[in-house]
């Protein structure tokens, strides 16, 4: 199986001539054909031809391959415009939506010569933690397909989980990068506010999106980070912070200081969520790092300060969605999105907005003000992501405030703007995967590399696969 | 401090957000928009007197660029994703109506 081998094993082997990018793109539809019907990852592939053409393309060119991407098959969540498909963000509403133009990231991955396999499923318009939310079939968790796959980038963690394609882009607002990353035993990357261009990102709350990669490796993020930051004119919003080097000290071994938040262990947690992250906890302590308490008291109201933020900015963004320019009627919007709306309208609305949004962000002040008075005793955070194992289908969907509960621990990370990497940390007595969070500062990213880096070696639950694999292959 | 969202300010937000809900869901609606922002109302019993507010996470600084010409769409590709069009240009809903309407 190719695309089990971490991207730089697969970078040698094309180099190498000991395999071709045919041989990649091949094995990656042959198994989306084969699995993807129990999964619903993808929402719109590629045609085949088109691609084989492509990896044709690509292999008489190997010798001037530079970027370790290239010929590396991959997707996007279906939030990310492109020219090559229709883009739906999950929604009917844009159901036969072909855009006129690419997104950032996109091109700079097309630049370094990975292929685009397809769209993933996620929950319409990123309103959702389970791909549920999604005019396209629900997404189900490889290692149980009883089981929600996280969300809303449900469909990029599947994929990888069920190695359908080399890596994948996700887009993180409140925790849709590293919530499925967890449910699916994926790596998965939340990047700083600003690190990479959101341009041709389909909006949901423009002040909290970011752009990510999803992979089965922190060294195969790190890989495909370097390939998407920098800053991009046609995003005001992407930095010029040039502290990018994310492989070159990889596996610089650091010792370093790891801040436990009190509120990340509180009521709610699932103690066997809670057992998993303290093992991890003790495991960096035995490789040398020095563990200390620390407490972000405003966690409490995390939920609403995060939701009255969102759903206010995703009021505003999908009033675009009226049918005239593109897209079909807003009445086709689903009851979560339309919930979703509602909420930020209501908190917008005259007599509400001093009390509600207003306060929100005076909450965020404070908010953030706490986070940086923690990392004056530690470099990173470690918590977990969510506080419950994968739900049954169908448990949260119809439980919308236990739906918005369960994005406790990541949606305020956005709110504070700051980098949180999601990794694998262990497994239920059912096999049901659990990832922690390594949470840092704006643009630390390469430090939480590292220390993912370093877990990595420490632990191999990065290599498990899901059994839907062992069944099939 | 329990405050229930009634029917017709779930009609309100509706209309607010240009949404038009179907009269047999308008209950769950309800329900569901009480219990979320009877959740969301906890933060009153904060008090903030002069705390500033963030609204976004960026350099306080402007991002100036040379106004020059690029390339840009042309009208056919502009007008490729609608649905309604005459002669080059969209076609939009009323949103003016005579007075004896």
């Amino acid at each position: 199986m190719l695309l089990d081998k971490s991207i730089s094993q697969l970078a040698r082997l094309l180099k190498d001539k000991k395999n071709s990018v045919v041989d990649l793109v091949t094995e990656s539809y042959e198994r989306i054909e084969k699995l993807d019907h129990q999964l619903n990852s993808f929402i719109t592939l590629r045609d085949k031809k088109e691609v084989i053409k492509e990896a044709q393309q690509a292999d008489k060119n190997i010798g001037k391959a530079t970027s370790p991407l290239y010929g590396i098959p991959y997707s996007l969540k279906d939030a990310y415009v492109n020219k090559e498909t229709r883009t739906t963000c999950g929604s009917e509403v844009l159901d036969k939506f072909n855009s006129p133009y690419e997104a950032t990231v996109h091109r700079k991955l097309k630049e370094a010569g990975a292929i685009l396999i397809g769209k993933n499923n996620l929950d319409a318009w990123g309103h959702g933690g389970s791909t549920e939310n999604t005019d396209y079939g629900a997404g189900k968790n490889p290692w149980d397909l009883t089981r929600i796959q996280g969300g809303s980038s449900g469909g990029p963690a599947a994929a990888i989980s069920s190695r359908m394609v080399g890596f994948a882009i996700g887009e993180d607002t409140g925790g849709s990068i590293r919530n499925p990353s967890s449910m699916c035993n994926t790596s998965g990357l939340k990047v700083s506010y600003g690190r990479v261009s959101r341009y041709g990102t389909i909006a949901y709350a423009s002040s909290l999106d970011s752009v990510g990669p999803m992979a089965k490796s922190v060294e195969d993020l790190a890989l495909v980070l370097e390939s998407m930051v920098g800053k991009d004119e046609l995003d005001a919003t992407s930095s010029a912070n040039k502290d990018v080097k994310y492989i070159k000290n990889l596996n610089k071994k650091v010792t370093k200081t790891i801040g436990v938040p009190k509120e990340f262990f509180g009521d709610g947690l699932d103690p066997i969520v809670e057992n998993i992250i303290l093992r991890a906890v003790k495991e960096y302590e035995a490789a040398g790092y020095k563990i200390v308490n620390v407490s972000i008291p405003l966690m409490e109201y995390g939920v609403s300060i995060y939701y009255l933020t969102g759903l206010s900015e995703t009021s505003s963004n999908m009033a675009r969605y009226d049918g005239v320019r593109y897209g079909e009627s807003r009445q086709l919007l689903s009851d979560e999105t339309k919930r979703r709306i509602m909420l930020g309208s209501y908190a917008l609305s005259a007599g509400y907005a001093d009390e509600l949004y207003k306060k929100a962000q005076q909450a965020r002040t404070k908010l953030i003000e706490e986070f940086n008075k923690a990392f004056e005793s530690c470099d990173v955070l470690l918590a977990p992501v969510t506080p419950s194992i994968p739900a049954k289908i169908g448990e949260l969907i119809n439980d919308p405030l236990k739906s918005f509960l369960e994005d406790l621990y990541t949606g305020p990370i956005n709110v504070a703007g700051l980098t949180s990497l999601s990794l694998p940390a262990g497994f239920t007595k059912d096999n049901l995967p659990v990832g922690m969070q390594l949470i840092g500062q704006r643009f630390h990213e390469a430090e939480l590399l590292k220390m993912g880096y370093v877990y990595q070696q420490l632990t191999d639950w990065h290599t498990k696969k899901p059994p839907i694999l062992n069944q099939n292959d | 401090m329990k405050q229930k969202i009634d029917k017709s300010l779930v009609k309100h937000i509706a209309q607010l957000a240009n949404l038009e809900l179907d009269e047999d869901k308008i209950d769950l609606y309800q329900d569901q928009l009480s219990v979320i922002v009877d959740h969301f109302n906890d933060l009153k019993s904060l008090s903030f007197a002069d705390v500033p507010e963030t609204s976004r996470i960026v350099e306080e600084e402007n991002v100036w660029r040379e106004d020059k010409v690029t390339p840009s769409f042309n009208q056919d590709e502009a007008l490729s994703n609608s649905k309604n069009t005459h002669q080059g240009y969209f076609l939009v809903p009323y949103v003016l109506t005579q007075k004896d309407e």
